[in-house]
């Protein structure tokens, strides 16, 4: 293996190949072509429709309308679906404080794919949820400061810092995050093209730096933090190949159908047995059909999840704490959209869109009750809120710091689910500030700058 | 778009497009001329060449006319265009023979910084070669911030996606460029 040279690119550079390569005006001919089909071609009449179409339980193409961005529950179309509903966007409310003994329900078993491989439609059953008393751990920080790259826990309480390690310099202008392992016992760092870039012994304070070749796919760390999912072109198709933190292939999975383009980050399930991936498909017609698929690591055929026919979009996707829901979102800020924060039950395939008004990066309480999300930069609204998982009680707990640019996002638990960590910043930076605040309200406190975190 | 649109007062241009958007096609021949010369810029960014850029720009205007009747607020109309604009070119390069991207087996990551792309070429050639390896989503993140200098939110928008993932997807994308360019100057020793 052999080191290729590498250019150092800056952006000045990119804005004169691109202007170089745009040319300079349109040709004269193009606008009287345009006019001349558009003296051919009707306009479709009939008014805006939003745009959440959920599949019928059944798999068949017949999907509710949701009709309107109003203030009310919706019609459906009769008999084809039952009772999906849409919510529309909740008052302010204020809520009690929440109390730091939680209750964690039993997980459900994940779908499994490769052994329904034309699912139907089944009961999730009810979680008992045992009492536990949960103690908030530290956070796994990743923190750019004078020395390069530096990886410590944080207890956000007394602001006892122990340091792990250094990561070599290097710069780029986003991506970076580090993720706990499911035990606490690991973590994982990625870098600025999202690849990951080192393993960090928390036990051991040592941290282990990486070998994996970037691919320019999103890597996707498995739960336990051992594997990594990335997507891979051969031939044609894509497919998720999963390798071991050495970069060896130990999963291949089927490839996806012919077409498909993956649109959004990989996601494991939480048993790790299959992976998430949205894509558009086909992506060639207008809206495009958008779908959902699970792709399980065992080279089991790929099942086809969801389908919408709107430009429906799964970002950010996370497993409810008992398996049986994922919440996304779909909080595209446009004039013809209208999306946010919305669920899939995972057993019937029931949509569920939570707030229509923009909100991303949703994520649930270690007790699955609530959900916290970002909404937008450069919004009236921007900050982060907590809701119930039902989109009820919304409350929004930061306002946006200052100006036009700076947002607050990437919102985290605590264990307990008292608090909720956050970043501030500009939303041209990956990495923004770390602030705390009381899941129930409350003024943000500055933990560490420039910083992402886990816990 | 916005930018070859603002000698209009916004007043003027809702008027335009309510009117277009009812079926007036001289209401509608005004709007697509004052953006027809910043729309074929950016299709041509994106996809490298006259015709191409023409087919792509065409096609997002009738498409925009077609549509133009479910714009639910007309001061959004260069937001809503652009977002059109950018699905045709996808399509467009779709239609292509499938563009792979570059994977390389060493990642950029862990690399030092090396030379200036001037220093190596001197001029736009490498970079334009590398660019044309990267796929139809990356080319128009890249060309919507550094050839429109549209925000990250208004990037978003146009590509149909949070703000969020916009943002990483334009560091994916800018990775991508930096992988394919390396790759470019390899070939090329």
């Amino acid at each position: 293996m052999t080191n290729p040279i590498s250019f150092e690119l800056d952006d000045a550079q990119i804005e004169r190949m691109l202007a170089k390569r745009a040319g300079s005006e349109a040709p004269i001919a193009m606008v009287q072509a345009v006019m001349a089909t558009v003296g051919t071609t009707k306009q479709q009449r009939g008014g805006w429709l939003p745009r959440l179409q959920a599949p019928s339980a059944s798999g068949n193409r017949s999907f509710i309308l949701v009709a309107g961005a109003a203030l009310i529950s919706l019609s459906i179309v009769a008999g084809l679906i039952g009772s999906r509903l849409v919510r529309p966007p909740t008052d302010l409310v204020q809520v009690p404080p929440v109390a730091t003994t939680i209750t964690t329900p039993s997980p459900v078993p994940t779908p499994s794919p490769a052994s329904t491989p034309n699912p139907t439609p089944s009961a999730v059953p009810s979680p008992s949820p045992t009492p536990v008393t949960v103690v908030n751990g530290p956070l796994i920080v990743y923190h750019i400061g004078t020395k390069g790259i530096e990886l410590f826990t944080l207890d956000p309480v007394g602001g006892k810092r122990v340091t792990l390690g250094n990561l070599q310099n290097r710069t780029g202008p986003a991506g970076q995050s580090i993720h706990w392992s499911a035990d606490h016992r690991y973590a994982i760092a990625f870098g600025s093209s999202d690849s990951v870039v080192a393993r960090i012994d928390v036990g051991g304070r040592s941290v282990t730096p990486l070998r994996l070749p970037a691919n320019g796919s999103r890597d996707s760390v498995s739960p336990n933090g051992d594997l990594v999912a990335r997507l891979e072109d051969e031939g044609s198709r894509t497919y998720v190949s999963v390798v071991d933190l050495e970069g060896t292939e130990v999963h291949h999975s089927a490839p996806l159908p012919e077409g498909v383009t993956p649109v959004s980050a990989i996601v494991w399930s939480p048993d790790a047995s299959s992976l998430l991936v949205s894509s558009c498909f086909p992506c060639e017609v207008t809206p495009p059909r958008t779908h959902l698929f699970q792709v399980p690591v065992d080279g089991s055929p790929v099942q086809d999840l969801v389908e919408t026919t709107s430009s429906e979009y799964f970002g950010s996707m996370r497993w409810s704490p008992d398996r049986s829901t994922i919440v996304y979102t779909n909080g595209i800020s446009c004039d013809t959209c209208s999306g946010g924060v919305a669920t899939l039950r995972v057993a019937d395939r029931v949509l569920t869109q939570l707030t229509t008004n923009g909100g991303e990066e949703p994520a649930w309480s270690p007790d699955g009750r609530r959900i916290v999300f970002a909404r937008g930069f450069e919004a009236p609204d921007s900050g982060i809120y907590v809701m119930d998982a039902d989109g009820s009680n919304l409350i929004r707990l930061t306002t946006a710091a200052t100006g036009v640019t700076d947002g607050d996002r990437d919102p985290i638990w605590s264990p307990d689910g008292a608090s909720i960590v956050f970043s501030r910043g500009p939303y041209d930076s990956s990495m923004g500030d770390l602030y705390i605040v009381p899941a129930a309200g409350g003024e943000p406190r500055l933990l560490v700058k420039n910083a992402v975190a886990d816990w | 778009m916005a930018a070859a649109a603002a000698a209009m007062p916004v007043s003027t241009q809702g008027a335009l497009v309510r009117r277009a958007a009812s079926g007036d096609a001289v209401a509608f021949e005004q709007l697509v001329t004052v953006r027809a010369d910043r729309a074929f810029r950016i299709a041509r960014a994106i996809l490298g060449n006259d015709p191409d850029a023409s087919d792509a720009t065409q096609e997002a205007f009738v498409s925009a006319w077609r549509e133009l009747p479910k714009l639910r607020n007309p001061d959004s109309f260069d937001a809503w265009l652009r977002r059109i604009l950018v699905n045709a070119c996808r399509a467009q390069l779709r239609g292509r023979k499938r563009v792979r991207e570059i994977s390389l087996d060493v990642s950029h990551d862990r690399r030092e910084p090396g030379p200036a792309v001037s220093d190596q070429v001197g001029d736009t050639d490498l970079l334009a070669h590398a660019f044309e390896r990267l796929d139809a989503d990356k080319r128009s993140l890249l060309v919507l911030h550094y050839l429109d200098h549209e925000p990250v939110a208004t990037i978003a928008n146009a590509l149909g996606v949070p703000v969020g993932t916009a943002k990483w997807r334009l560091s994916e994308a800018r990775a991508a460029l930096q992988r394919a360019l390396s790759a470019e100057g390899e070939a090329r020793r």
